[in-house]
This record gives structure tokens, C-alpha cells and sequence, in this order.
């Protein structure tokens, strides 16, 4: 074992000074691996799923925990759950994969607002966040976050209810989870906020702009009046909803496996190179071969480039 | 060492249009295909910049240009390979 390592990784004599593994020869067989390993994943992923495929788990409760949680430490109130903006969301999931697009606006023209106006619920301001590609609640609301357009909507003192919808399924050719997230306040909310004591107003912030990234709607001319910070435990103490988990649990997750199998090669090239770097060049061999410099660089920079290469985008 | 001092203007092009490329591949929206390009782009360079390089030393060889051809469809198929999932 040691010499079949050492043959492979280290320059000597018996290798021709170059590392087996950074001969053309050992270099074609990788290149091979990583072809047939592409075509097997392919073959897997589409016949069976269950075996190979993305693991995700996402659940509605968790994104409003999440969510709710950013808007207490920014010093807002908690969201509501809306089964309405819950149908809303879910309507919109629906429509982007039937109709295939991943946009605000449909290509038919079809507006956000439709699907909570079919919903049944009365707005008087509206907002949608959406993200696809998120494995956990925690990357999508994070990426939500880093967003400013999308982190506006979240903490937003203009929506008092949220709904979330969770949909796996093929959008433009590729196989994804989207996750719709629709805000809202209703008019009567706003009434009752706008005609309550006096003394419980406690706050009149400016109007808000609505965002043109992330469309949201604002259809009143006056400042929405905002009631003191509620208290969360009497927000909860309603009957508690139904969690909709969704989740996918495959024997292998696609996507760690494959930068995974993508880091153990990189890692043993990397090995090889910088080890055939020093040696040679203390050892002054002269030999036809590539510079070691570049490939060093190409693979620590494509590493980095791996490790933080997410699946997930927001929109 | 001697190699670096020789061709620092090379490494330094070489070491923007790769960090340049990835960066940029990180923050545009998702397209497989439009990364993939963009990924082939920058190998392309990879490439280029090299044998530029080697014909400077006067050491250019077929085994080189195979060399190097070989270390970008390595990382071209690494990175389709995380993809499967979205092809």
C-alpha cells in the first residue's frame, strides 16, 4: 500500500519523476471516472430517485419560526400564518411549473396579487418572496436575508400575515424544490389598527416604498398606523396549525456526494502537484511537463468555488 | 520560483480571470448553462495563458498541451457533476 501511494503521489526514479497520478495516462482515467460517474448519477437520479437524489426537508412552521424570528430581532411583530396566503402561495407554485417560468409575473401577465385576490383574501398591501433550490428553511430564509429587496418584504411593518407554499417539481428543465412566500394585511386589519385607543398607538412610521425587485403592493395613500409590539406569547396561543413538512430522503444525496467525490479528487491532485513542485525543484530534474503552478492555482481556487457553491437562488 | 518571477504578469492575469469567473458564476442568477459557458470560458484561458507560457520557455510539448486539456475537463466534469441534479 505504501508503495502503491508513493508510486502515485510522490516523484522518484521508478515514476520517470512525475507523480503516476499527473502522467497524461492517470490524468485520461480520471477524466474517464468523472464521465462515466456523470452518467450513472444522471441514469440514477432520473430512474430512481430514492436511491440517489437531493435531500431536502422544509416545513411551513419552520420557515414562519425563522422568519418571525429575524422580524423580533429587527424590532417587529411576528407574522400570522394565513391559510388564504397559504392557497395563494400555492397557486403561484402551481402556476410556475405548469407554465414554466421563475418570475415575479407571469409571461401570461398573470400578477402575484391574482392568486391572493382568488384566495379570498382582502389586501391592502401584498408581497411575495420566492427562492428555489433550498435544501433546509434555514439557507432559504438566510439567503432571503442577505437580499435587501427580499429582507424589506420580511421585515416589512406593513404585513401582519404570511403564507408559505413548498413545491417539488420540474422547472425549466431542472428538478427543484420552490418555496412562495406571500405576505400580506388585510383591510379590515388595517381598520381596526387605524380606529383603535389612542393609546395604544404607539408608533406612525412613514410609508413604505414598495420594492421593484420584489414587487409588493401598497394601495393606500395614508400612513399605515402600526400597534405597539405585540406580545408573542399571545400570539401563540391560538390552536396550532398543522406542520406541512416536506421532505425528500434519498439513500445518497446527490449533490454532497458529488462534491464530495469532486473534493477527494481535488485533494489528491493537489497532493500530488505540490509535493512534484518541491521535490523537482529542489532536486533540479529537468522534465517535459506542465507547469504545477497553474494547476495549483486552478484547482485551489475551483475548491473554494465548490465549498460555497450553492444549489439555492432567491428571487 | 525562478518560473514565477519570469511570468508574474501571466500569474497575476491568470489568477483574476479565474477568480473573476468564479465570482461572477456565484453571482448570477442560475443557468446551468450560462455557468457552464462561462466555466469553459475561463478553462479556455487556463489554457492559453499556459502554453502561452511554455512557448515563451521554448518547452512546449503535446504532452503539455494534453496535460492541460486534461486538468480543465477534469474541472469542467467535476462541476457538471455537482450539477446533475439541476440537467
Amino acid at each position: 500500500m505504501h508503495k502503491f501511494i508513493y508510486h502515485y503521489l510522490v516523484p522518484h526514479k521508478g515514476n520517470n519523476h512525475r507523480s503516476k497520478i499527473l502522467h497524461n495516462s492517470s490524468l485520461l482515467v480520471i477524466v474517464i471516472l468523472l464521465l462515466f460517474s456523470s452518467w450513472f448519477s444522471i441514469i440514477v437520479n432520473k430512474t430512481s430517485p430514492h436511491i440517489l437524489g437531493i435531500s431536502y426537508s422544509i416545513s411551513d412552521q419552520e420557515l414562519l419560526i425563522l422568519v418571525n424570528e429575524q422580524r423580533i430581532n429587527n424590532g417587529r411583530e411576528p407574522l400570522k400564518m394565513n391559510d388564504r396566503l397559504s392557497k395563494a402561495a400555492q397557486g403561484k407554485a402551481n402556476h410556475m411549473l405548469t407554465n414554466n417560468y421563475w418570475a415575479h409575473f407571469a409571461p401570461d401577465d398573470t400578477t402575484p396579487w391574482k392568486f391572493i385576490v382568488d384566495s379570498g383574501y382582502n389586501y391592502i398591501y401584498a408581497g411575495e418572496n420566492l427562492a428555489k433550490g433550498f435544501v433546509n428553511a434555514q439557507d432559504a430564509v438566510t439567503a432571503w436575508m442577505n437580499s435587501s429587496t427580499h429582507r424589506d418584504n420580511i421585515l416589512s411593518n406593513q404585513y401582519k400575515d404570511v403564507g408559505f407554499a413548498i413545491v417539488e417539481g420540474n422547472l425549466q428543465g431542472e428538478d427543484t424544490v420552490l418555496i412562495v412566500e406571500m405576505f400580506g394585511q388585510e383591510k379590515n386589519q388595517f381598520l381596526a389598527a387605524a380606529t383603535a385607543d389612542v393609546s395604544s398607538i404607539v408608533d406612525t412610521p412613514e410609508p413604505e416604498e414598495a420594492s421593484e425587485a420584489s414587487p409588493s403592493v401598497n394601495q393606500t395613500a395614508e400612513a399605515p398606523l402600526l400597534l405597539g409590539a405585540a406580545n408573542i406569547e399571545t400570539l401563540n396561543t391560538g390552536t396550532k396549525p398543522q406542520e406541512k413538512l416536506y421532505q425528500s430522503k434519498p439513500l445518497l444525496d446527490l449533490f454532497i456526494s458529488a462534491k464530495s467525490f469532486s473534493f477527494i479528487i481535488i485533494a489528491v491532485l493537489l497532493i500530488a502537484f505540490i509535493l512534484d513542485l518541491i521535490i523537482v525543484s529542489r532536486k533540479k530534474i529537468p522534465r517535459i511537463v506542465g507547469n504545477n503552478l497553474d494547476h495549483i492555482l486552478l484547482l485551489s481556487i475551483f475548491v473554494v468555488f465548490i465549498f460555497i457553491y450553492n444549489l439555492g437562488i432567491v428571487l | 520560483m525562478k518560473n514565477l518571477s519570469h511570468h508574474i504578469v501571466l500569474y497575476i492575469f491568470e489568477i483574476l480571470v479565474l477568480c473573476i469567473g468564479f465570482i461572477v458564476i456565484l453571482n448570477t442568477d442560475y443557468a446551468f448553462w450560462t455557468h457552464f459557458v462561462i466555466l469553459i470560458i475561463m478553462l479556455f484561458f487556463y489554457v492559453a495563458i499556459g502554453l502561452i507560457r511554455h512557448t515563451k520557455d521554448h518547452d512546449i510539448h503535446g504532452k503539455v498541451v494534453l496535460e492541460y486539456i486534461s486538468i480543465s475537463l477534469i474541472v469542467a466534469l467535476m462541476f457538471l457533476l455537482v450539477n446533475i441534479s439541476r440537467i
